[in-house]
């Protein structure tokens, strides 16, 4: 058995009517689609601006600093991503560590780290201008900078023996 | 050609100046008294890598 569906049938006015407005939700949804597209691209270029001119601070902190560094503390820094400096008021050595806090450690006689300090400038800074400050802060006061500075026990070096059984 | 360099939350910033034109030095020493003022440290470094806290441009 067949049942027989009633088929809407408009009329020509009605089937106008229904396309002007199904044309004004379209040119709707396109102004709105239109409208997103173009704060997201607007917010993407921020982004990538903003990346950019951090990734351009950081360059420009790691040139400064290279041109400040003797060619051998520049080769120790590319080598193992710190330097040595000597500090100008007790002759210790300390290795500034590439970082922005937490990155100073003071040397033993064979070059194993005692003490950990935290000293950094007190304004925000890239990591090659902290390292900067804080070589400078050790070359020229280093009691001062040590008296305002944070002392930690050096990182734990972890030491894994193997037994052959 | 003296190079002042500033460092800030912006990076670094360059000022160069010829310390022989008296108006560049004396730009370059008002920019050093406000920095001073306002706290920061200024260090030079001399030639053979040694670097010490100046006093004045």
């Amino acid at each position: 058995m067949i049942q027989l569906q009633k088929r809407p049938v408009f009329s020509a006015a009605r089937r106008r009517l229904a396309t002007a407005v199904f044309e004004q939700l379209l040119r709707a949804a396109k102004d709105h689609l239109r409208r997103f597209l173009t704060e997201r691209v607007r917010g993407a270029r921020v982004l990538c601006d903003r990346f950019r001119s951090e990734d351009d601070r950081e360059t420009r902190g790691l040139k400064l600093l290279s041109e400040w560094l003797s060619p051998e503390l520049l080769a120790q820094y590319d080598a193992s991503s710190y330097f040595d400096v000597t500090g100008c008021d007790t002759g210790k050595r300390h290795r500034i560590c590439h970082g922005t806090s937490m990155n100073v450690y003071e040397l033993d006689r064979a070059g194993h780290p005692l003490v950990r300090w935290c000293f950094v400038p007190n304004t925000n800074l890239v990591a090659g201008d902290v390292m900067l400050a804080q070589k400078v802060a050790l070359e020229t006061d280093e009691r001062g900078a040590l008296a305002v500075a944070n002392k930690f026990a050096p990182k734990e070096t972890r030491l894994i023996t193997f037994i052959h059984l | 050609m003296a190079i002042q360099i500033v460092m800030d939350h912006t990076g670094d910033t360059r000022h160069n100046f010829d310390a022989k034109n008296a108006k560049a030095l004396s730009e370059a020493e008002g920019r050093f008294r406000e920095l001073t003022l306002v706290g920061f440290t200024a260090a030079a470094r001399t030639a053979s890598g040694e670097v010490t806290v100046t006093e004045g441009v």
